[in-house]
């Protein structure tokens, strides 16, 4: 019976289908299975395979987003559930948002669900968003990296005030500072002290990977 | 059985621009009758000049030049059909010449290749025929293969043995026959029935169509016009394609050139008229310029010769081989090639020729790149894109959804997305620069594609007996050729 569970909860993230995930979650914690199981053997599965579908070229952005939220749907019923030592395997925590004054979403949340979908931990905390609101979030879930987002030529500045920031705070050492957006560069990056800059959301995984390779 | 082979895309010609007004047309074919009646056209071939002097032309029988009454031209011309069928292998690849479809043939009849494995120039072979019409096979928009180059590894069969390497690579009508020896022009004739199955069905829907070239200024070569009678009697449909050169063998006048030229295609179709009533032949004139300091062949010119020339054939009531058209000088695929194909496939739908096009070939249609093919292909198909209908409804408009998103969010969670998000099929040259994350060089890619299609694509291929039979006539072709050559 739990295999059965395990592949209905795959393809509903497979499939993309947010409310389907939910109510087999919840149907899996009333049959009695194992949470960590059902998102180990079910949810983990589903979104490497949205994954796959994706670098093959099969799947477009839409379908790796709502397969993402069909993952995060179902892990709002399971991962409360987690008893006893059981914790989730995650490659690492990332604290995401678009930087003061700017008011574009969606590039910061690709970046947000293909790390996702590739085993990080994500805390979105949205657009526009001050330097001191993603020093609280980093403290807060002693997040591995930072990644702040702008759209404009004139509120990229914020990235550098939040990398300024983040030294004054000590912070600087503890956590790794990813950059991104039309008007910013690789060079601007390094020029502001970040530790990485991706051009697209594709590009940002791998950033990511090497950043929590690279010792802190 | 239906092939694997994709369905020809054509473009409509409702989009034709008229370059020229009609009183400007009178005084171009008034200038050609002139020509005609006054100068007179030089057909070196004694049964021409016969087919002639029977209908009571002016024929000098020492200088081999034919004058031609107005009169005689209109009597003559009356009988050429405005329309007919160039055929396919299969019916959905057959192309109606009837003013309303203009089809994208490749260009021809180059001699350089850079090779697909070492990417050295080199000299063109018959398995380079047969690998482009492979590819083109594969390519919707290409509507007429004509061989890209010559199968220069077939000495003077070579052009049987391109028609051939087209007849058995491609499901599409194949431009087979040319200039010839005449004693030779009879086997393209046989190969076309041996592809079509009868004499009758030869006629209703040939596989193969012929171009002669006229030797400007006002002549014809002798085994052109005699291979043409051979084609015309057995219903093999012809362009005659005058090629004036400005400054050189043409007026340096846009006007004299395509008066000049005119006349010298219109002699020709009077002849085969003449000859066999009736018979299928089209229009085509293309100019180039002298280049006024090396004496080189120029085609890239800008001025709307393919509209002008389009307009001519049709003011006569024939269809034409002409129009938009992306071939160009330039020798490497870089800006230059981009920008002439991209012009040149612009061109396309206002140019409304009934055959044009001329994809695949740089440096003055003489050099194959493998890749161009699929880079002319790409850009003709935007072109196509953007010329189709556009309809849709009200509920096309989406207001649901945009409801339900409402200001500030975004439409990727949207099922409507997921459902719609394909309905922009992203090319295989733009899509995989898209999909891979970075930014492929196109040429790149387009070679990816080339060879893809040339691993994959395998056209139905002809019946066992008929490849048999194609073989013994051009092995008896191969012997007649021996004999010519020794009788030279």
């Amino acid at each position: 019976m739990s295999e059965e569970f395990y592949k209905k909860l795959m393809a509903a993230v497979v499939d993309g289908e947010p409310e389907d995930a939910e109510a087999i979650a919840k149907e899996a914690l009333e049959a009695n299975l194992d949470p960590l199981e059902c998102i180990n053997k079910g949810l983990v599965p589903g979104i490497q395979k949205v994954g796959e579908l994706f670098s093959t070229g099969e799947y477009y952005l839409p379908e790796l987003i709502i397969g993402a939220d069909a993952m995060k749907a179902a892990l709002e019923i399971l991962e409360p559930a987690l008893v006893g030592g059981q914790k989730l395997d995650v490659v690492g925590m990332v604290i995401l948002g678009t930087v003061e004054g700017d008011l574009h979403e969606i590039g910061k949340t690709l970046v947000g669900t293909m790390l996702t979908a590739n085993g990080f931990k994500v805390v979105d905390i949205g657009a526009n968003q001050s330097v001191e609101a993603f020093v609280k979030a980093i403290k807060e879930h002693g997040a591995d990296i930072v990644g702040a987002s702008a759209l404009l030529t004139t509120t990229m500045l914020q990235q550098k005030k939040l990398v300024e920031a983040l030294e004054s705070a000590g912070l600087k050492n503890k956590v790794k500072i990813m950059v991104g957006g039309a008007p910013v560069t690789d060079r601007y990056a390094q020029e502001i002290g970040a530790d990485g800059y991706a051009e697209d959301a594709i590009s940002a995984v791998d950033i990511a990977f090497r950043l929590m390779d690279a010792p802190v | 059985m239906t092939s694997n082979t994709p369905d020809i895309l054509a473009f409509p010609t409702k989009n034709k621009r008229e370059v020229l007004s009609q009183a400007q047309l009178d005084v171009l074919k008034a200038g050609t009758y002139q020509i005609l009646k006054d100068v007179g056209v030089k057909f070196p071939s004694k049964r021409a000049l016969n087919i002639f002097s029977d209908h009571g032309a002016e024929v000098d029988w020492d200088t081999q030049i034919v004058k031609l009454k107005p009169g005689l031209v209109d009597k003559a011309l009356k009988t050429a059909p405005r329309s007919f069928i160039l055929g396919g292998r299969e019916e959905r690849f057959d192309l109606l010449l009837d003013g309303n479809h203009s089809y994208l043939s490749t260009d021809g009849c180059g001699t350089r290749v850079i090779d697909l494995e070492t990417r050295q120039e080199r000299d063109s072979r018959k398995e380079d025929v047969a690998r482009m019409a492979r590819i083109c096979d594969a390519l919707p928009l290409i509507g007429f293969f004509w061989p890209l180059v010559s199968a220069q590894d077939h000495g003077m069969t070579a052009p049987l043995h391109e028609c051939h390497a087209g007849l058995t690579n491609t499901l599409k009508h194949v431009r087979g026959g040319t200039t010839v020896f005449p004693e030779l022009a009879k086997f393209l004739v046989e190969m076309a029935t041996v592809v079509s199955g009868s004499d009758d069905e030869r006629r209703k829907r040939p596989p193969i169509c012929a171009n002669i070239c006229g030797i400007a200024p006002l002549a014809h070569d002798e085994h052109g016009i005699d291979s043409a009678l051979v084609y015309a009697e057995a219903g093999i449909p012809m362009s005659f394609m005058a090629m004036p050169t400005m400054g050189s063998t043409a007026p340096a006048t846009p006007w004299g050139a395509l008066v000049s030229a005119d006349a010298e295609v219109i002699s020709a179709m009077v002849l085969i008229q003449l000859a066999y009533p009736g018979a299928p032949v089209f229009h085509s004139i293309e100019v180039s310029l002298m280049h006024p300091r090396t004496g080189g062949y120029v085609t890239s010119i800008d001025y709307p010769f393919g509209s002008m020339t389009v307009q001519i054939g049709h003011n006569w009531n024939v269809p034409v081989l002409g129009g938009g058209g992306t071939s160009s000088d330039a020798r490497e695929i870089g800006w230059y090639s981009g920008s002439a194909t991209g012009m040149g496939a612009a061109s396309i739908p206002t140019g409304g020729g009934e055959i044009c096009g001329y994809l695949g070939m740089l440096d003055g249609s003489m050099l194959l790149y493998p890749e161009q093919i699929i880079l002319d292909h790409e850009l003709c198909y935007e072109v196509y894109k953007s010329y189709q209908a556009i309809e849709f409804t009200e509920a096309d408009l989406a207001l649901d959804v945009i409801k339900s998103v409402g200001p500030g969010s975004h439409f990727l969670r949207e099922k409507h997305t997921r459902k719609h998000i394909r309905d922009f099929p992203l090319s295989p040259i733009t899509g995989e620069i898209y999909l891979s994350g970075d930014r492929r060089p196109s040429r790149e890619v387009a070679l990816q594609e080339f060879n893809k299609i040339n691993e994959t694509h395998h056209p139905e291929p002809l019946p066992e007996d008929k490849l048999m039979e194609l073989d013994n006539i051009l092995a008896a072709a191969d012997k007649e050729a021996e004999k010519l050559q020794t009788r030279k």
